[in-house]
């Protein structure tokens, strides 16, 4: 891989002509960086993983344990995903185009998923939803009760997600060339046309790729979704916690090929994007 | 259509980028706006398109007044000068956008559509890159495509926003030309910005010199040349060589006549081709004055010839090598230059 890596580089270098110095020493920490820290501890994992016999793969993978958790992880993260691809769009929309007092209170607000630690998050939704929460003692009479649920899953994950696809979109929208919604207006387009015919097409590159980000993220978010999610195997057991559980058994195996999985399944889901965002990009004679 | 302004002002905060102006333009003609940057011409153009706000005045389309219009109300075609197409679009749909945003009872059909959109883009020569995206066009390419879009929901007016600004030198002028063939065979009326003197002269019925947010004057490439209306058009139009002399006696001086008690500066405008070059004093020519030749620059048809005056001003004179031996003309030759009296504009200067 690295290998490849090093050679794909280097055809890179010769064809373009002009080149900043110390790209040799750039490339070599670069490629020194993502190793230590992504491929190998990967390559380990999924070298262990790999010991495992077909039969015993299986029957891990298809323990109803197992596949119960990896449902109920991919169905809350997709929905997440796209509760934040909708309402972040709009945020970012508002955001980027408006000025309102308290914006730079929100700029901050909007960052705050990410620095938060995900259990603080985790305890203050529980905390919200339980029977004597500010929002629970009003629903949990309705008998909307969100805690221990697949849908209290899915609000940690919300949460979580939230600032990616505002994050991404936002900067596109800074950017964004009024030249084209003036020329679209001078065309005779309604301000709807406008957005859904103009703006619209040239935010989806952003927002697919904020809605992966924040679907890849809430795949492996853990800390948040402990508490309120409540932990019942077979209904609200997250994939990310059976690896912990199984760790703790000293089910080594288990836990690395459960692991791996998941990281296929994140690999595979980002190259998807990545494929669909170039060849977008190509069928627009952006890319060579 | 006709277009007539009426004391229209603009302010961008602290700015003043249009001062009360007013101009009419008749049905069918191509008006240049021209000027310096910061000189409003761009604002008054999206003034006309509606894309921004007059403070105050008022502008009619064939007499009617329409400040309360919206810009897609007006039916203008505007072309940007970074061509603004949309690039996820292809060529084809670029066209066809206008046409496609109508309202679904005035609204032609998808066969109607795509008939009308390749006429234009025969029109505009690229029926052959219906089918391409922006990022694939040259930059000629794009702007005949802006062109063709702007052209599409069929304007009474067109307006350009430096139509030709970021285009090699040689693909503008061949594009000017078109462009003029094109507002004729159409017969629409034409208002383009340019800070471009030769674009301006070449194409335009009527130049409207702009500066500060105020109209120095309007008239035919003819008048505006050679009759300018002050020394700004005149500096502006052309090259000019700028001499410093001072008042004295209600007479303006220059040169090395001796400066006596009080005087004012005054400065004086003369494009080089006003001026001649004697290699003895009694060869005619009014008030002739010594200069000492610096050197000769190769400009095509004429050669410039830098000189310094005996007062120690650098300027330019315009030789046609015809009429001039250019061999006599040494680098350090000392010559003799007169002007033609009548082709000098002063400024800052009233008797």
């Amino acid at each position: 891989m690295v290998g490849f890596l090093i050679k794909f580089l280097k055809t890179k270098r010769n064809s373009s002509r002009f080149r900043l110095p110390g790209f040799g020493l750039a490339t070599g920490v670069t490629l020194t960086y993502l190793s230590v820290l992504v491929l190998i501890p990967l390559a380990v994992m999924v070298l262990t993983s790999a010991t495992v016999t077909r039969h015993e793969l299986v029957a891990i993978l298809t323990n109803p344990r197992v596949v119960s958790a990896f449902r109920v992880t991919v169905s809350t993260s997709i929905v997440a995903a796209l509760i934040n691809c909708v309402f972040g769009t709009l945020v970012a929309w508002v955001h980027a185009r408006y000025t309102y007092p308290g914006k730079r209170v929100m700029d901050a607000l909007i960052d705050l998923p990410f620095a938060l630690p995900t259990a603080v998050t985790g305890i203050a939704l529980t905390a919200l939803f339980a029977q004597s929460g500010w929002l629970g003692r009003f629903l949990i009479p309705l008998g909307v009760s969100l805690n221990y649920s697949w849908w209290g899953i899915t609000i940690a994950l919300v949460f979580v997600g939230m600032p990616f696809v505002i994050r991404t979109v936002e900067p596109v929208l800074d950017d964004f060339d009024k030249e084209l919604e003036e020329a679209a207006r001078t065309l005779g387009a309604t301000p709807l046309q406008t957005f859904l015919r103009v703006i619209f097409p040239l935010l989806i590159p952003a927002v697919l790729t904020g809605t992966t980000l924040a679907f890849a993220r809430c795949l492996g978010e853990y800390g948040s979704v402990v508490f309120i999610s409540g932990n019942m195997p077979l209904k609200t057991e997250i994939v990310p916690l059976l690896i912990i559980t199984k760790l703790e058994q000293y089910d080594y195996l288990g836990a690395t090929v459960i692991a791996s999985s998941m990281l296929l399944l994140s690999f595979v889901l980002l190259l998807v994007v990545n494929g669909i965002q170039w060849l977008h990009r190509r069928r627009l004679g952006m890319e060579p | 259509m006709s277009i007539e302004i009426k004391n229209v002002s603009k302010q961008f905060g602290t700015f003043a980028a249009l001062k009360d102006i007013s101009l009419s333009v008749p049905t069918g003609q191509f008006v240049a706006l021209l000027g310096p940057s910061g000189s409003g011409k761009t604002t008054l153009l999206r003034l006309i398109a509606g894309l921004d706000v007059a403070d105050c005045g008022v502008i009619y389309f064939n007499g009617q007044n329409i400040q309360d219009q919206s810009a897609r109300e007006r039916g203008v075609g505007f072309v940007f000068q970074h061509y603004a197409l949309f690039r996820h679009m292809s060529v084809f749909e670029n066209v066809a956008f206008g046409l496609r945003v109508k309202p679904k009872g005035s609204r032609l059909d998808d066969a109607q559509i795509k008939e009308k959109v390749m006429t234009l883009l025969r029109l505009v020569q690229l029926d052959w890159l219906a089918d391409r995206f922006p990022a694939q066009l040259s930059g000629g390419q794009r702007q005949r495509v802006a062109l063709a879009r702007a052209l599409a929901v069929e304007p009474k007016v067109l307006l350009l926003d430096e139509p030709f600004g970021a285009l090699d030198s040689n693909i503008r002028k061949e594009l000017r030309q078109w462009l003029r063939n094109l507002h004729d065979s159409l017969g629409i009326t034409s208002i383009f910005v340019t800070h471009d003197v030769d674009e301006a002269m070449e194409v335009a019925d009527r130049i409207v010199v702009m500066r500060d947010g105020k109209i120095e004057q309007e008239g035919t490439p003819e008048e505006v040349y050679h009759q300018p209306a002050n020394a700004f058009v005149y500096r502006f139009i052309g090259n000019v060589n700028l001499f410093h002399g001072r008042v004295e006696e209600h007479e303006a001086r220059f040169g090395t006549v001796e400066s006596t008690g009080q005087s004012d500066a005054v400065r004086a405008y003369i494009r080089p081709t006003s001026m001649k070059i004697h290699l003895s004093p009694d060869e005619v020519g009014s008030r002739p004055f010594g200069a000492v030749i610096k050197r000769l620059r190769n400009h095509g048809l004429n050669v410039r010839v830098e000189l310094t005056s005996e007062w120690g001003e650098v300027f330019e004179v315009a030789v046609d090598p015809k009429l001039m031996d250019l061999s006599q003309l040494t680098p350090g030759r000392d010559v003799f230059v007169s002007v033609e009296e009548d082709k000098v504009y002063y400024e800052d200067f009233s008797i």
